[in-house]
């Protein structure tokens, strides 16, 4: 679940951003687009509770952005939001398995073995897990870090970019296993593309269920009133 | 726990640059290692082989050298003083003891010491074969002596003039091993030990003509110094004065000298260390580098760490873990190449058997190492572990 209402965000140059109320429900599926400078960065972030909105309200999986703590803001996104980056950033240094274990430590928790085994077993990555990342292919990394996006079954899985520099057939292998992932934890997607492709594709994989349909959120640089 | 074992991942994870900074580190961590392991031992020799010698009383000449050839037995004496001279010390009611030393003639290298028995009870020595000497021409084996000599008791030797290898042979009279001293670590260990008078016999036995000759010999006859013990250490304010001014001798403090020369000493030890300390501030600076890189190609990755709910507090954490690696594995390396050097260092000089005793010792002062690589290590990764603490997370995520 996310919900925005008047949500601004004051730059430290002194911009301050408006951004589009919004509200999508537990399990829905969001489409965020929008022209660099336009703020998606910052939306991200916020969502994730790197930075808190300095006006309006923000909920996120019924948590209100920006009440609570640094430490305990970690904490809660460590449980409640999973991320799958661009680049993927996989630990060079580490393997698979491993990079999946950094999670669990990043989190502050004890590792759980058998949770790693079944996030690359879902995603059909189980048998890689003693690799080390410059060993898989593209397709095969992006399943791992996904894997390790889901680990901590989050609430909201956010994807930036997932199709970049695909062809159309892997892009709709990552935007089926993306939907897929989320749907089986019954969490949020929102997915930040300048990608044509992703749109009609998701709207294939929701047509025939009885989800919510597809929400798009368009950004742009709206200078909120009353500021310079 | 974790964090190490990412934190030794990590580190490993550029196998080149660590290693360079782990032997960059360990290099200044042995030369700090060698420097206060040396200064250890020579000093602990120094205090094993002066100990109970209040003073030694010989020729007049420098008292460094006096100190030098009859105490550490390292130089060659200035020169002899008469029998007769030394005996009279005894009369002082401020000594003690009197121990004569004559020094002369040497078997292939080893110094044949002339002196009483007293001198083997000052070091404490005890005889793991045979008997003390009891009559002239008997000797008693310092424990490396022994060894390095392969001599056996009763077999005999004849000594050679001067006081290392290679002087004239003295003919005809032998010296026969009667005993073989236990190894104490000090300067007893590398001495053949004999009564004064057979180091008169020998020599009156070489130069004298006929018996009026030997008569006249016996009556100037010397030692080469005497070491004396006082009654009480007040004697140390009026007995050396006494010595110089009334004596043809002169009285050498060995506790005054050994300070005198750890001084002299001490310069030499001071640019090392001088140079030590350089060698420790490049490792610190490249370990920096190194970590500074390390931070710099790993951002999106730290980056996403804190994406994935790590607290930038542990991800310092982490940075400051492995710098703590690099200093532990370069501190126990700079320990074990330092020992490595002061053991080859008594090798090459011969010292392994005198001042720098063979073996490893682990002298509390060590401590300092591991100290200074952990604080090396972890001050280089204090910069590159806030550059961590402040990054921007999502733009580090997103950049291309």
């Amino acid at each position: 679940m996310i919900d925005a209402k008047n949500v601004q965000f004051a730059y430290a140059g002194g911009a301050t951003l408006q951004f589009p109320d919004l509200h999508l429900s537990q399990g829905g599926l969001l489409l965020l687009s929008g022209p660099s400078g336009s703020g998606k960065s910052t939306w991200l972030a916020m969502l994730a509770g790197l930075v808190a909105p300095s006006a309006g309200s923000l909920q996120v999986a019924g948590q209100a952005m920006g009440a609570m703590g640094s430490l305990k803001t970690d904490a809660w996104r460590a449980q409640t939001i999973g991320f799958l980056p661009q680049k993927l950033h996989l630990s060079a240094a580490l393997t698979v398995r491993e990079n999946l274990a950094l999670a669990f430590w990043a989190a502050g928790r004890t590792q759980d073995g058998a949770r790693i085994g079944a996030a690359l077993d879902e995603l059909g990555v189980g048998d890689l897990a003693q690799r080390l990342p410059a060993q898989l292919s593209g397709g095969q990394a992006q399943r791992v870090a996904l894997a390790r996006a889901v680990l901590m079954q989050p609430r909201v899985l956010l994807a930036d970019e997932p199709t970049a520099s695909l062809d159309d057939a892997a892009a709709q292998d990552a935007v089926n296993v993306l939907w897929a992932s989320a749907h089986r934890l019954g969490a949020s997607l929102v997915l930040a593309t300048h990608d044509a492709r992703v749109a009609p594709l998701l709207e294939r994989a929701l047509a025939g269920t009885s989800l919510a349909p597809l929400q798009r959120l368009v950004l742009s640089a709206t200078v909120a009133a009353g500021s310079v | 726990m974790s964090t190490l074992r990412f934190a030794w991942r990590y580190l490993w994870a550029r196998p080149l640059a660590a290693a360079l900074n782990v032997v960059l580190l360990s290099l200044g961590l042995a030369s700090i290692t060698f420097l206060l392991l040396v200064a250890q031992r020579v000093e602990a020799a120094f205090d094993r082989d002066l100990a109970g010698i209040d003073v030694v009383v010989g020729a007049k000449g420098s008292p460094m050298q006096l100190i030098l050839s009859g105490v550490l037995h390292l130089d060659v004496p200035p020169g002899n003083v008469p029998l007769e001279a030394v005996q009279a010390l005894k009369k002082n009611p401020l000594v003690a003891q009197v121990i004569p030393v004559s020094l002369g003639d040497n078997f292939q290298g080893y110094r044949i010491v002339g002196t009483s028995t007293d001198y083997v009870a000052l070091y404490r020595g005890a005889l793991t074969q045979g008997v003390l000497w009891d009559a002239p021409m008997q000797v008693v084996l310092g424990a490396a002596a022994a060894r390095k000599l392969a001599l056996q008791l009763g077999q005999r030797f004849v000594g050679s003039h001067g006081l290392g290898a290679g002087g004239h042979a003295h003919g005809d009279s032998a010296y026969q091993v009667v005993g073989v001293l236990a190894a104490t670590g000090g300067v007893l260990d590398r001495l053949i030990l004999t009564d004064t008078a057979s180091v008169w016999k020998v020599h009156e036995d070489y130069t004298a003509q006929d018996a009026q000759d030997r008569q006249a010999m016996e009556e100037e006859r010397e030692v080469t110094m005497a070491l004396v013990r006082y009654k009480s250490p007040l004697a140390a304010m009026s007995f050396p004065r006494w010595v110089n001014t009334t004596t043809e001798m002169q009285a050498a403090a060995p506790a005054l000298e050994v300070t005198r020369l750890l001084h002299m000493l001490g310069l030499g030890a001071e640019v090392l260390r001088a140079f030590a300390s350089m060698l420790l501030l490049t490792a610190g600076l490249s370990v920096f580098i190194a970590l500074w890189n390390a931070v710099r190609e790993r951002r999106g990755d730290l980056a996403l760490l804190r994406m994935l709910g790590a607290p930038p507090g542990r991800i310092a954490a982490l940075l400051l873990t492995e710098a703590l690696w690099l200093g532990l594995v370069s501190a126990l390396l700079g320990l074990a190449l330092g020992q490595v050097f002061v053991l080859a260092l008594g090798w090459m000089l011969g010292l392994d058997q005198s001042l720098l005793l063979a073996g490893a010792l682990w002298p509390f002062e060590l401590l300092w190492v591991p100290a200074l690589a952990l604080g090396v290590s972890l001050g280089a990764a204090v910069l590159p572990a806030l550059g961590a603490y402040r990054s921007d997370v999502l733009q580090l995520l997103q950049s291309r």
